[in-house]
């Protein structure tokens, strides 16, 4: 089956040169293409896809703005002219960073790079719990364990009953990884286990007696997720 | 004088994919491969692109705003390699860089006659590189 894709660039022939490559490669489907990052966001608002190929510097929305208003995330492949934004790629997990022009064979190595990081999330999203590294050995921790996680700069925490883990992480990298039926980010600074929750308060949630804030963008998200009455 | 880089195309029969020698040749090999098709494609939209792109940048000089000359050369920068002008992508980055320093639109006058200049150069050799194309399909 072929991997679905969106080419998101406000420059013609950068578009036009991606969607030749993405024809090429063969193992790639083009669902459109975009010239800003609210089109994409009006596209992806109703459509899923599994690769982003975005440009970062486009008139309106930036290509980051565009990923902080994603529902969910695909895989993302910055397409930049620049080498400035590698630390805000780096922060917001993308994939693979192509600076432009775009050799082929770069392009290639890209897809491959994504095609094997697809077959690892199908492993990890069957299974019931997640490996984590800390203190120098990965621990198995069961998702049903996990209380919620907490972002703490380049590193997150995460929370069960018993005790709590620091790994060196981002919270983005984190929500992939997760079963997103069970686990929601609620804040830029948490991720909560949803069966977890004791109570919900105005812009709080509670889980054992930990309060955690709710983001208001998010808010709706929450709500819309419990089976309220 | 032209380099040949292959002597089978993919995108069309019984054509050579070569180049002006003056064009980067081994960049151009490295995005096209043998797809003269994607090529004649490029070339043609580089030549009604690229004259109203360098007329944005222009107004954006005229106009003195720094930030707004910069995006314009940072969109257009890229765009140069797309036919083997690989030399005024490298000019284009130079400017985009200095526009950073800058404090006022002149500062960057130098760079910016060089790109221009440097420009006038090349869009005749895509010119003529198009029009071979089209003689070489016809």
């Amino acid at each position: 089956m072929k991997l679905k894709c969106i080419i998101v660039d406000d420059e013609p022939l950068a578009r036009n040169f991606l969607e030749r490559y993405c024809e090429k490669q063969g193992s790639l489907e083009v669902m459109g293409l975009f010239p800003d990052s609210e089109t994409a966001l009006n596209y992806l608002a109703g459509n899923e896809i599994d690769i982003l190929f975005l440009d970062v510097e486009m008139p309106g929305n930036s290509g980051f703005e565009l990923l902080d208003k994603l529902q969910y995330m695909p895989k993302v492949i910055l397409t930049t002219s620049k080498t400035d934004y590698a630390f805000d790629a780096f922060q917001y997990n993308v994939t693979d960073y192509l600076k432009k022009p775009i050799s082929y064979n770069r392009f290639q190595e890209s897809i491959h790079k994504i095609t094997e990081s697809l077959n690892n999330t199908t492993v990890e999203t069957n299974k019931e719990d997640i490996f984590i590294k800390t203190d120098g050995k990965f621990i198995r921790l069961s998702y049903q364990d996990i209380l919620y996680i907490e972002s703490m700069g380049d590193y997150v925490k995460y929370f069960t009953m018993a005790k709590h883990y620091l790994t060196h992480s981002t919270l983005k990298a984190v929500e992939e990884k997760m079963n997103p039926k069970q686990f929601m980010k609620v804040h830029r600074s948490y991720i909560v286990n949803m069966s977890k929750i004791v109570d919900i308060q105005d812009n709080t949630i509670v889980i054992e007696s930990k309060v955690i804030p709710i983001s208001k963008a998010l808010k709706s998200d929450v709500m819309g997720r419990i089976n309220a009455v | 004088m032209y380099v040949i880089l292959s002597a089978n195309t993919t995108g069309m029969e019984n054509s050579n994919l070569f180049f002006d020698q003056r064009l980067d040749n081994e960049f151009l090999q490295s995005i096209y491969e043998n797809d003269m098709e994607h090529a004649m494609i490029i070339f043609g939209q580089f030549l009604k692109m690229a004259p109203e792109l360098m007329q944005d940048i222009d107004e954006s000089y005229q106009a003195g705003v720094v930030e707004d000359f910069r995006k314009k050369v940072h969109k257009l920068k890229p765009v140069f390699s797309f036919v083997g002008l690989t030399e005024l992508t490298r000019k284009a980055e130079v400017l985009e860089t200095k526009c950073k320093e800058a404090s006022e639109i002149y500062d960057l006058s130098d760079l910016y006659i060089e790109l221009k200049n440097q420009y006038s150069l090349g869009f005749p050799i895509i010119e003529k590189e198009v029009k071979r194309f089209e003689k070489q399909v016809n």
